[in-house]
């Protein structure tokens, strides 16, 4: 047993090798796309749609919503990047229920590489909002002695994402494969059953501390912006 | 170790691509699809906002007609009620004229016959009264009727009042040259008529006693009766008998005014 599908590899050449988590992450993303292209091809307008537009509005309503709760502002320019976040996380865990499948969201390269785009989202959604200085600016905030902190704080947070999403897929999937040889047949099922759930549970808090932590950057510009307007009017 | 950087480059590289596709098969798609729906929806409210208005204006539009018609058809029934008790004290107040004039008829039918009654009445009554007397004097006083008529005319010629014997005396100088008549129900004896003439000629010396003409007439009730142009005397039993249709009279004029008081 593997501990991460890193450790899978089926194909290797130099220094590139062709491991679990990449075959398995195009078999989510083509399982995406596709399906999203099948639904989409033929879209409704009207108020008879069908069952696959159906669960890609809702799917789609429901992160605009969350985005929108935590932002309060439009929900547009977040959307692809958090929703493709939850939907590809949560995807990567569903799937784990069909037999042979090894999550890529168990790999701490795929969680790592997610954070780190987490990582440089921020500060593109900060300097969009505000600019590179203003962006810039809040690290000295509220005080220049509190730049290293913040600077850490940052790095703690994707590093805090990375291992909080690889050790519960890890952990889930470890736990079935240890059940699996002590007591094969009841048990496994349960805790399958209880990694769909905290599978799709971590997909959420994945995508919502991300969302979090790209609204305090466009907060902090808000509030910047808010008390620049009300100096200028001043 | 853990962390494979490649791998990790390659995940950041495939999930940027399935943002972009995402982005591009998804979300774009859904949400303009959304939108375009939101934009059909609120279309339709708009619409159905439109036709909601139009609906009330025509509701109120009807509410008003429906109103007006109130108003007529309350109009219309007062004015129907109005004509039509109109017309029922019309036709009341012609059953009340009918009612009154055929009273008024039957009233003067009735006085009509009670005239004719009281006539026909009167003159049976002094026949048969006057045979009664005649029978009652035989009886009692051995007495004739028609002697006891003569003899109280004459007894009522001598004792007229003195203002009364002037106007005897006028209207006999007065009718000087005519016919004065005295009629009786029976044949006047001789003996009767000549005392008769013999008053007479206290009162009118002048006069002769061929312009006296004494004449028997059954239809008198028997009495004797004096005619001279502005002067009447007699004594006849149908003084008596008028005095009973007064009697009479009066009694019917008490019980119709009962039967008038009754309804």
């Amino acid at each position: 047993m593997h501990l991460t599908p890193d450790q899978s590899i089926f194909w290797h050449w130099g220094m590139f090798s062709l491991n679990a988590t990449l075959i398995f992450t195009w078999l989510v993303m083509g399982v995406l796309v596709v399906g999203s292209w099948l639904v989409t091809r033929h879209l409704s307008a009207s108020t008879q749609i069908s069952r696959g537009q159906n669960l890609l509005e809702v799917i789609v309503l429901g992160i605009r919503d969350q985005i929108q709760e935590i932002i309060d502002q439009p929900a547009a320019p977040y959307l692809p990047f958090i929703g493709t976040l939850f939907i590809f996380i949560a995807l990567s865990n569903l799937l784990s229920v069909i037999p042979g499948y090894q999550p890529p969201t168990g790999s701490l390269s795929t969680t790592t590489a997610l954070a780190l785009c987490v990582f440089f989202a921020v500060p593109l959604y900060g300097v969009q909002k505000k600019g590179v200085r203003g962006y810039l600016q809040q690290y000295l905030q509220p005080n220049p002695i509190m730049l290293p902190f913040n600077i850490i704080g940052d790095f703690s947070r994707i590093v805090a994402l990375a291992v909080r999403l690889f050790g519960n897929v890890m952990s889930g999937t470890m736990i079935v494969g240890i059940l699996l040889s002590v007591a094969p047949l009841f048990f496994p099922v349960m805790m399958q059953v209880l990694g769909l759930l905290t599978g799709v549970i971590q997909a959420y808090i994945f995508a919502i501390l991300a969302m979090v932590f790209i609204a305090a950057a466009s907060q902090v510009d808000q509030r910047n912006s808010q008390s620049d307007s009300e100096v200028s009017h001043g | 170790m853990l962390i494979d950087p490649l791998t990790v480059v390659a995940q950041i590289i495939n999930f940027l691509i399935l943002v972009a596709l995402l982005r591009r098969f998804l979300y774009a798609p859904i949400t303009q699809v959304m939108k375009k729906r939101e934009r059909l929806i609120a279309q339709q409210l708009q619409d159905a906002a439109h036709q909601q208005e139009i609906a009330q204006q025509e509701a109120e539009r009807w509410r008003q007609m429906q109103q007006s018609l109130e108003h007529r058809q309350a109009s219309l029934l007062t004015q129907a009620q109005d004509a039509a008790d109109e017309h029922r004290h019309q036709l009341l107040q012609q059953i009340r004229d009918e009612v009154d004039s055929t009273q008024t008829q039957w009233r003067e039918a009735v006085k009509r016959e009670r005239r004719v009654f009281l006539s026909v009445l009167q003159q049976r009554a002094g026949q048969q009264l006057a045979a009664t007397l005649r029978c009652i004097l035989q009886d009692l006083a051995s007495a004739n009727l028609e002697q006891q008529i003569a003899e109280a005319f004459i007894t009522r010629l001598n004792h007229l009042p003195f203002s009364e014997q002037g106007v005897l005396e006028t209207s006999l100088s007065n009718a000087r040259g005519q016919e004065l008549v005295i009629s009786s129900t029976f044949p006047m004896p001789e003996d009767r008529k000549a005392q008769i003439l013999a008053v007479l000629h206290q009162h009118a010396p002048a006069m002769e006693s061929s312009v006296y003409q004494f004449v028997t007439i059954p239809d008198l009730i028997c009495g004797i009766e004096l005619k001279i142009p502005g002067y009447k005397l007699a004594w006849t039993i149908e003084q008596y008998l008028e005095q009973l249709e007064v009697k009479l009279n009066q009694v019917w004029d008490g019980m119709e005014k009962s039967w008038v008081e009754q309804g």
